[in-house]
């Protein structure tokens, strides 16, 4: 058996029904997300080791069936004319690509990360990505990935 | 890890109010009527009386009291994850080593009312101590509705359409557990006294001798393993309790096709007439015994009560419905596992005491007459011996018939 424990809040943000415009998944709340990865995937919970630096678990996943969408894409997933229309705004202090399209991106990949007592941190849709760069940093994600904003 | 190498289990629960049939039929479809031959293969195992009792066939008679007798079922057949979620402490447990199927879902009617329901789960290759948990936590499923994943709660719809209101808690009218009815082909190895005390109790495994909470003490668990467990054959061995019957059944060697076909006869076995045709009528059984008992407990009247203990002790209370030795030695260990014979007695001795009551009543309305009759003698007496024609006499005479009479009435609201 598996245990975690889900603080309220923060985690609903990409569950539908939250304000949050970022990524999604389909599942409709985070237990039935666990529930589904802890069942499928119980390995990846029962071997994870800690992160030295923060003793945080990052746990990667990749089903075999589509579990949301993704709001973060790479270049390569894009086409000519979207490339065509990529700008660069500011977010959290930092400048990153966005670029404005009708389609979604649906994704097989999802992160979840762990606390103490396998409290959950955070979870979302799509693959592992870095922080966003800070003061001209470059980041080589980030240099390939762009924001997906809908009109 | 100890795992199950196949398991089947049912959670069975009683519905307080009457269901329209009609209700029950637009969620479950027809009832299920079984064919003359499969009729005729059960008459040939059970008294013809005892199958009447407990299954509709086509194109056989019933007596009147048991044209009530129905079976619903509805195929779910839908492999879930099982998790629980505590909203309050944010807590998620996610039975990862619990291989739950929902096989389907049965409503069972009965006589007089009586209404069981039931959760058919395939379990096969679960973890042992993830089922038991499993167990602990479904069959607790009517005060624990909200801990359930919405997939579980979505696949149980049906069964929770029968009760008003939605209200679950009404999932189980007596007592607070759904019973568990459980047959688990288990390696040799895992074949022990103390997993079978485990499994029928829903306990953690292993935990014998821990000095877990749970743990029994030493002459609990051995008076369980003495009195409440029966093996007739060194292949099996099964525990009664009040909340559970549990047969594990012991596998040597590999698993190989060959026992896998052996397994499904046994598998039909056990569910098709020990569980359907045994454990179901001792189930029906405590339900009436019980609700009579609680009704005399809190001074509820019933009018019927021996009417309807005459019919159900001649289609439900004998002691052999069987040819054969085991299903009446499963009978009573099924009946003895659910106290039936305690439920019984108690019974027997309400009607006793409402028998004395009636007697009482009886002797105050001839002890009434009595005063009416000596006072009128009284009367007559000293109208006799004195000449005179008191016109006083008379009227103490209807005092004392109105008194007799308001003793009586306040002796019969007593009663009630």
């Amino acid at each position: 058996m598996l245990s975690f424990i889900i603080p309220q809040g923060h985690t609903m943000r990409h569950f539908p029904g939250s304000d949050d415009v970022g990524s999604v998944f389909y599942a409709k709340s985070p237990t039935e997300l666990l529930t589904y990865a802890a069942s499928v995937f119980p390995e990846v919970f029962k071997t994870a080791s800690p992160d030295p630096n923060d003793g945080r678990k990052r746990l990667s996943f990749v089903s075999d069936k589509e579990v949301g969408l993704c709001n973060v894409v790479a270049l390569s997933d894009l086409t000519s004319e979207e490339i065509e229309s990529i700008t660069e705004e500011e977010r959290d202090g930092s400048i990153v690509k966005t670029v404005i399209t009708n389609r979604t991106f649906p994704t097989r990949e999802f992160q979840i990360i762990l606390g103490d007592k396998n409290t959950v941190i955070t979870m979302f849709p799509g693959p592992m990505a870095p922080p966003l760069p800070q003061n001209g940093e470059r980041s080589e994600f980030w240099d390939n990935h762009v924001f997906i904003k809908h009109q | 890890m100890s795992r199950s190498i196949r398991s089947h289990v049912f959670f069975v629960g009683n519905l307080l109010h009457k269901i329209d049939l009609k209700q029950i039929a637009n969620v479950f479809g027809a009832p299920v009527i079984e064919k003359p031959e499969t009729y005729a293969f059960l008459c040939s195992y059970f008294h013809k009386s005892h199958i009447d009792a407990m299954i509709e066939a086509q194109g056989q008679k019933r007596p009147k009291f048991l044209e009530s007798v129905h079976h619903y079922h509805l195929e779910i057949n839908r492999t879930l994850p099982l998790s629980l979620f505590n909203a309050k402490t944010g807590n998620l447990d996610v039975l990862d080593e619990y291989k739950m199927s929902i096989k389907g879902l049965h409503v069972y009617c009965f006589p007089l009312g009586i209404t069981l329901f039931a959760i058919e789960i395939d379990d096969s290759g679960s973890s042992l101590n993830d089922l038991t948990f499993a167990h602990s936590r479904i069959r607790e499923l009517p005060s624990q509705w909200k801990e359930f994943s919405e997939e579980f709660k979505d696949a149980l719809k049906p069964i929770k359409s029968l009760v008003p209101n939605d209200n679950v808690r009404d999932l189980v009218s007596r007592g607070n557990k759904l019973k568990i009815f459980q047959i688990a082909l288990l390696d040799s190895a895992d074949w022990t006294d103390g997993h079978l005390y485990e499994i029928a109790t829903s306990s953690p495994i292993d935990i014998i001798g821990t000095a877990h909470v749970l743990d029994p003490s030493d002459d609990y668990y051995h008076s369980m393993i003495k009195e409440n467990t029966i093996a007739p054959f060194k292949n099996w061995k099964s525990m009664s309790l009040m909340d559970s019957f549990t047969a594990l059944i012991k596998n040597e060697g590999a698993f190989d096709e060959e026992k896998e076909k052996a397994w499904l006869g046994d598998e039909i076995r056990w569910i098709n007439s020990y569980y359907r045709l045994i454990y179901l009528r001792v189930l029906v059984q405590k339900t009436f015994l019980s609700s009579r008992n609680d009704q005399y407990r809190l001074n509820q009247s019933n009018v019927h009560l021996m009417r309807d203990l005459t019919r159900m002790e001649q289609y439900y209370f004998y002691d052999n419905i069987s040819y054969n030795f085991l299903p009446d030695m499963l009978n009573k260990q099924m009946e003895k596992g659910l106290g039936i014979n305690e439920e019984r007695e108690e019974l027997s001795t309400q009607i006793k005491e409402r028998e004395n009551k009636n007697t009482n009543t009886l002797t105050g309305i001839v002890s009434a007459f009595a005063i009416i009759s000596i006072a009128y003698d009284f009367y007559g007496l000293l109208k006799a011996s004195t000449g005179s024609d008191s016109q006083i006499m008379p009227f103490i005479i209807g005092i004392i018939a109105t008194l007799s009479i308001l003793i009586l009435v306040l002796h019969l609201a007593r009663r009630r």
